[in-house]
């Protein structure tokens, strides 16, 4: 296969790198490099500077806002914000019920939601996970039952990410009891401050506080928040987990830490870390980029639309691989950097440092734990597997 | 009989730490002392029990294995050896009778910020009046918040090594305090023109002295992540047969069976190494000790992540949350593998030493 990138997309990526010199605030950068996860207020700045250029939803349609580009500009712009420590935002609104709503939603919900959607003053969270619903998340059940005007929605949902400061939950619940598991369930947008609702943060082992349980009691939504036709949220679930094919390749963050790595071995060769050492950590950097050239390679595959059964298969081979990439990234600037890594982090006071330590060492081991979950959430790794096994060779 | 009572002694340590009320605090310390582990080392003749390395070995895996946050490689093992090592005379005896019954505790500060893992201290001391005055800093000293004093490297005016005792409450010593990862709290501290008495010389000593104290430090501090990585494996182990996925337990699917044996090989050998190293502690050279705890240093850690992120792993999402044990021991091996030299810094001296 042959697929190189045009001048028109060497002129794109020009272009978003400018425009990320230009725009992107070095406190909200240096934040993000840190691995920290973000507030809604730090980044609201930054969302609306992508917004005011057009750029800010570069996977919903034009004719929604969206920024209209083609898969790879798209590509191309996720790794120079990757590279650049852009932070995401609002990602369950921008990347799951946004094109949730442009596919499936009606005109009325598009035009509630999707414009408040890409400026940010409108957060989403992805209520779909229960607790004894997470792998098989057919079983849930949440249950919405039509009251009049309404459906009442009772249930709990696990995991939430960003629930506590989500103005909305896309919840997946339960219309019908009556049918086969998929097929009765149905994709509600919930007001999180409808009465009945109740947010309980989980503390996690990487210091942050960014997953909940949210507790739903007879919580009512009017009925035109459900999405499409009753009973059709299994399709649109699966629509919208594997509408970013690709995304899970993680590629925007492995070149960041493929790129700052070198300089890091280099600044810690002057606080006694010894030649020999430095030599190996520079041959697994190695190693680990040639593993993500092959990835990205992967990536540019699925994304060209090179046909055969594979493809169905590419994504989550591609999720698989990224997680542990990310893991051995971590790993080794956790190696490089020793002993400064080991204080805990909080999310308000962020990490202190090791007398000595470089402002680098800060956050480290947050980052590592976190890409454990990496290798959970979002299907795990297991469930990947189980799909490129019926997809190649059942 | 020792591993039984430990376990039984330290199995409410996490459910202690949940609720915030302090086993690292020094109740939990005078109950190590009342059981006699801080006497374990000590020589008999200072008030010890003379036990030997295999006794401490048996404690630390039961302190892993229970997440337990007392100091006691610190402050017991490695403090020990530590005063056994260089001081003499009375001062010896009584300090190591206090160590041993728990009325004083103190951290060893022997790492200084930004030269990593070398054992050469910068911090200087020069002789002042009768006494000595202390400058420099040292870094990441476990067991360091609470301690009475530090037992503190430091380059004499004439280029050789000393151990100083250091009481805290000297005002010229200004500790930072902070959580590691593990949640144990660790202390850097800066030393400003610190005045100290005559006798807070506890002898001279050398770095290759040094190096075979912490080599019992070392091998504890394996034995430790062993205790926690064994029971990283059975905690998944038995989540994986209640957690019902897909109509049945997890602990049907094969693919599973499979991910937790391979942790429990990965476990197993270390405990393989363990005992490698600890028969050539008993009878070894110098060389050989050295070689036998770096192979098993390296052995430990090059296996302990992979295995506590898997557990964490195979658990879902609750494995990711603090509430519940497993992700501890990740938490855990994270700071213990880059206590006392790391795998790079152990695979190049047994290289060395394997000539
Ligand atoms: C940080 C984080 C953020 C999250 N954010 C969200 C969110 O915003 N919204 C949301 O809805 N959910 C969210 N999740 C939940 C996530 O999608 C679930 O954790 C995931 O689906 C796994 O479910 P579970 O945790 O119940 O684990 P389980 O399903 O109980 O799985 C436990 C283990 O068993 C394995 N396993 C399960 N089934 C099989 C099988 N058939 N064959 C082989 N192995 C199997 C799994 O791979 C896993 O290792 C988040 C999770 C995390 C950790």
């Amino acid at each position: 296969m042959k697929l190189a990138f045009s001048a028109e997309d060497e002129a794109f990526r020009a272009e978003v790198r400018s425009f990320l010199a230009a725009e992107l605030p070095p406190g909200l950068a240096r934040r993000e490099a840190a691995g920290f996860h973000n507030k809604r207020a730090t980044v609201h700045p930054w969302q609306q500077k992508l917004c005011a250029k057009g750029w800010a939803a570069p996977n919903w349609p034009a004719e929604f806002g969206g920024a209209g580009w083609s898969p790879i500009q798209r590509y191309i712009f996720e790794l120079e914000c990757g590279l650049a420590n852009a932070p995401e935002y609002s990602l369950i609104a921008m990347s799951m019920a946004g094109p949730v709503l442009c596919r499936f939603g009606s005109p009325e919900l598009q035009q509630e939601f999707l414009e408040p959607m890409l400026k940010g003053d409108c957060w989403f969270c992805q209520g779909f996970s229960e607790p004894q619903a997470g792998s098989d998340l057919a079983s849930l059940r949440t249950r919405a039952v039509r009251d009049g005007d309404d459906y009442v929605i009772t249930g709990q949902k696990i995991w939430t990410t960003d629930a506590h400061m989500a103005d909305y939950m896309i919840c997946l619940a339960r219309t019908d009891a009556e049918v086969k598991p998929q097929a009765g369930l149905s994709m509600i947008i919930m007001p999180m401050d409808a009465p009945g609702v109740t947010v309980r943060p989980i503390d996690t082992i990487d210091g942050d506080a960014h997953v909940n349980e949210v507790f739903i009691e007879d919580a009512r939504v009017p009925a035109h928040y459900l999405i499409g036709e009753p009973n059709s949220g299994w399709t649109q679930a699966k629509y919208l987990l594997g509408h970013e094919r690709t995304h899970n390749a993680y590629l925007g963050m492995l070149r960041r830490y493929l790129a700052r790595i070198p300089a890091l071995i280099d600044d810690e060769l002057c606080r006694g870390l010894p030649a020999a050492e430095a030599g190996e950590y520079r041959r697994r950097h190695a190693r680990l980029a040639i593993d993500v050239d092959a990835l990205e390679w992967s990536v540019l595959r699925v994304l060209a639309g090179e046909e055969g059964p594979a493809l169905g298969a590419a994504a989550s081979a591609i999720s698989i691989r990224g997680a542990a990439y990310l893991l051995r990234a971590a790993d080794l600037e956790m190696a490089i950097l020793g002993p400064q890594v080991v204080p805990r982090f909080g999310p308000d006071d962020g990490a202190p440092l090791v007398a000595g330590a470089p402002p680098a060492a800060a956050g480290r081991t947050t980052q590592y734990l976190y890409w454990w979950a990496a290798t959970i959430f979002g299907g795990s790794d297991e469930i990947q597997r189980n799909i490129i096994w019926s997809t190649l060779f059942r | 009989m020792l591993r039984d009572g430990a376990r039984r002694y330290l199995a409410d340590d996490f459910a202690t730490r949940r609720r915030g009320d302090g086993a690292a605090g020094s109740a939990g310390w005078r109950g190590y002392a009342d059981l006699g582990w801080l006497a374990l080392l000590a020589p008999e003749d200072a008030g010890g029990l003379g036990g030997d390395i295999e006794d401490v070995l048996i404690l630390a895996e039961e302190m892993g294995r229970a997440l337990s946050l007392q100091p006691y490689i610190a402050s017991a093992v490695l403090a020990t050896g530590l005063v056994d090592l260089v001081a003499a005379g009375q001062q010896r005896l009584d300090l190591l009778g206090a160590m041993a019954s728990g009325d004083r505790r103190f951290a060893p500060a022997l790492y200084e910020p930004g030269r990593r893992y070398r054992l050469e201290p910068e911090v200087r001391a020069v002789t002042s009046g009768a006494g000595y005055r202390l400058s420099g800093a040292k870094s990441l000293i476990a067991g360091g918040a609470g301690a009475d004093g530090l037992l503190v490297t430091a380059l004499l005016g004439d280029g050789v090594v000393g151990l100083f005792l250091a009481a805290m409450e000297n005002a010229a010593i200004f500790p930072t305090r902070y959580a590691t990862i593990d949640d144990a709290d660790t202390i850097d501290v800066r030393f400003e023109q610190v005045e100290l008495g005559p006798d807070a010389l506890l002898g001279i000593t050398t770095i290759d002295a040094i190096d075979d104290v912490l080599d019992e430090a070392r091998l504890a501090l394996c034995a430790d992540t062993l205790g926690a990585l064994e029971r990283a494996v059975e905690i998944t182990a038995d989540y994986l047969k209640t957690r019902t996925q897909f109509g049945q337990p997890l602990a049907n699917f094969q693919a599973l069976q499979h991910s937790v044996v391979e942790m429990y090989i990965d476990a197993d050998s270390i405990r393989s190494s363990l005992y490698n190293a600890i028969a050539v502690f008993d009878r070894g050279g110098r060389e050989d000790r050295r070689r036998a705890v770096s192979s098993c240093w390296v052995k430990t850690f090059d296996a302990a992540k992979g295995i506590a992120g898997m557990a964490v792993h195979l658990h879902g999402g609750i494995g990711m949350t603090t509430e519940y044990p497993v992700g501890h021991y990740l938490r855990r091996v994270m700071v213990s593998e880059r206590s006392f030299g790391d795998v790079e810094h152990h695979l190049a001296r047994y290289m060395e030493l394997a000539g």
